[in-house]
């Protein structure tokens, strides 16, 4: 996708204006932070096992010790 | 010395206690407070206004409770003032910000609440970055937070006026927010202590949101032993945060005896310290002899791959602060600072998708970096920051790709610890060549605050760091 069909997608997603550099910017730090986290559900991820809620975060990592 | 002179000397606990026993008047400290937030704290650009008649005011009640025999709060007549981003209905509150600079809420804070009903003072609000968004107190509206021990250096932010304040004497204590390392940032460069609470220990409601699945509330103060005291008072079950239903009610002070027999203490090797500069190492390291000689054990432990974690930080970041503020985004985009601005942007660009991964996988990074990093210990022992403090040049001026390296050198050990929603606390262990403070945290599991605070004031009862005072304070 070129910057400029991104900025069109974002005014039209969410109705904001970026100029070029802002959105090569953003884009960049964005697509960086995003392989990451796609790469780490790739490998992680199992349709059965993906709690999301703090509330089972903390159930799962408490208690084990004082 | 004069009475008022040694009145500001006084810390959380002290102040408290001073005040029940009939040795000051609350309104002696309020007076004395405000005067030093009026004439110093200007140095430091820590204050964005003072409430004193509501504050005087305050204390008088006080006062005329234990004239009259009264049982007294466990912060009555205590002077503090705190983050500009914790509501207070009629009172404005503007969270750094040009956008919200006449914002004036309808509601007020649980966390203020319960400092009022403990007796405490509010004496007015203090500086923070814009929408909380600067590990180094940078402001692009209302100027660069400065720190008490040298005023070309960064206070840390977001919750900078916080840490100055309290490490220049000017309150005993205050409260901040951390999404990614806001209270322990300035507290490690001001050299004071500073605790981020487990993320649903401390209810939200009041505050100004950035990111509220990262967003946590708690003290930055002199001591373990004052970070425990505000604790006790503003952490626990809050029916206007759901998130909070779940939260243990305690004492946090109760533990606090010095003995850390049986105490484990797990050191990752790697990704911390190796970003550690070897005088900031020593520093780190004369820390753990210090908790070793207080009887705890120090095993070696490894971390999993931080580069995800702070990746899903930043993502989950990223997008709810772009969704909170995608309105003004684009209705005020001339009142966002740029650096502001270009941290928000990102979070629009990500599809929904990889937010909903970075949530789903939250648990079991957690569960992995608690295996890996904690591995069977009690907490794990990182630096706060693993450099020394930058000065405010080194985070504003020259080629962008410096300045994002200095900041992000800035948060490199804090941000994490948000995403996995554990509590840390953060203690000064001594100062570096030039002059500035370093610090440690120390992390735990969910709802594992009593044992950092007894750590951490078992640490402060054979050092002499936190007592320090900067130059001219």
């Amino acid at each position: 996708m070129s910057d400029e069909t991104a900025r069109a997608l974002l005014r039209e997603t969410h109705g904001v204006t970026v100029d070029a550099a802002e959105a090569e910017a953003a884009r960049a730090v964005a697509q960086a932070a995003g392989r990451a986290v796609a790469a780490a559900a790739d490998r992680l991820m199992t349709l059965d096992e993906t709690p999301w809620s703090l509330d089972t975060l903390r159930a799962q990592t408490k208690g084990e010790r004082p | 010395m004069t009475a008022s002179e040694s009145l500001h000397a006084l810390g959380v606990v002290e102040a408290a206690d001073a005040v029940a026993s009939g040795a000051v008047s609350a309104e002696a400290l309020a007076l004395c407070a405000l005067e030093r937030l009026e004439q110093i704290g200007p140095r430091f650009n820590a204050v964005v206004a003072l409430d004193a008649e509501p504050a005087l005011e305050a204390a008088r009640a006080v006062d005329r409770a234990r004239a009259r025999g009264d049982g007294l709060g466990p912060l009555a007549g205590v002077p503090l003032a705190h983050k500009d981003l914790f509501y207070r209905a009629g009172r404005t509150c503007a969270g750094g910000s040009l956008i919200r600079r006449d914002f004036v809420p309808d509601e007020t804070a649980t966390v203020l609440e319960r400092l009022d009903a403990a007796g405490a003072l509010d004496l007015g609000r203090l500086h923070l970055a814009e929408f909380a968004l600067s590990p180094t107190g940078f402001n692009a509206h209302d100027g660069h937070g400065r720190n008490p021990w040298s005023l070309d250096h960064c206070s840390g932010g977001s919750s900078s006026g916080s840490g100055a304040a309290v490490a220049a004497r000017l309150v005993s204590g205050a409260l901040g927010s951390d999404t990614g390392g806001s209270i322990r940032h300035p507290a490690a460069m001001c050299g004071i202590t500073g605790l981020k609470p487990t993320h649903g220990l401390v209810p939200l409601a009041g505050a100004m949101p950035l990111s509220p699945s990262l967003d946590t509330l708690g003290p930055l103060a002199r001591s373990a032993r004052d970070a425990a005291r505000l604790l006790t008072v503003i952490a626990g079950p809050d029916p206007r945060d759901a998130s909070t239903l779940a939260a243990p009610v305690r004492d946090y002070e109760m533990g606090l005896d010095g003995d850390l027999s049986g105490l484990t203490i797990a050191v990752p090797a790697g990704y911390y310290r190796e970003a550690a500069t070897p005088e900031i190492l020593a520093l780190l390291d004369a820390s753990l002899d210090v908790l070793k000689a207080q009887g705890a054990r120090v095993v070696e432990t490894h971390v999993p791959d931080m580069a995800t974690l702070n990746a899903m930080m930043q993502l989950v970041m990223g997008v709810e602060a772009a969704a909170l503020h995608r309105r003004w985004l684009e209705e005020r985009p001339q009142d966002y600072g740029a650096q502001v601005r270009a941290r928000i942007l990102p979070g629009l660009f990500y599809p929904a998708t990889r937010y909903a991964e970075a949530l789903m996988l939250r648990a079991k990074l957690a569960r992995e970096w608690l295996d890996t990093a904690m591995a069977g210990a009690d907490m794990v022992h990182i630096p706060t920051l693993a450099v020394p403090v930058p000065t405010i040049a080194e985070t504003t001026e020259g080629a962008p790709a410096d300045i994002a390296a200095a900041i992000g050198r800035v948060t490199h050990c804090t941000r994490a610890v948000n995403y996995l929603g554990l509590p840390s606390l953060s203690l000064p262990c001594g100062f570096t060549g030039s002059g500035m403070p370093a610090a440690f945290q120390l992390v735990g599991r969910p709802f594992g605050e009593a044992l950092l605070l007894k750590a951490g004031d078992a640490y402060q009862r054979a050092t002499p760091f936190h007592r320090a005072v900067p130059p001219g304070c």
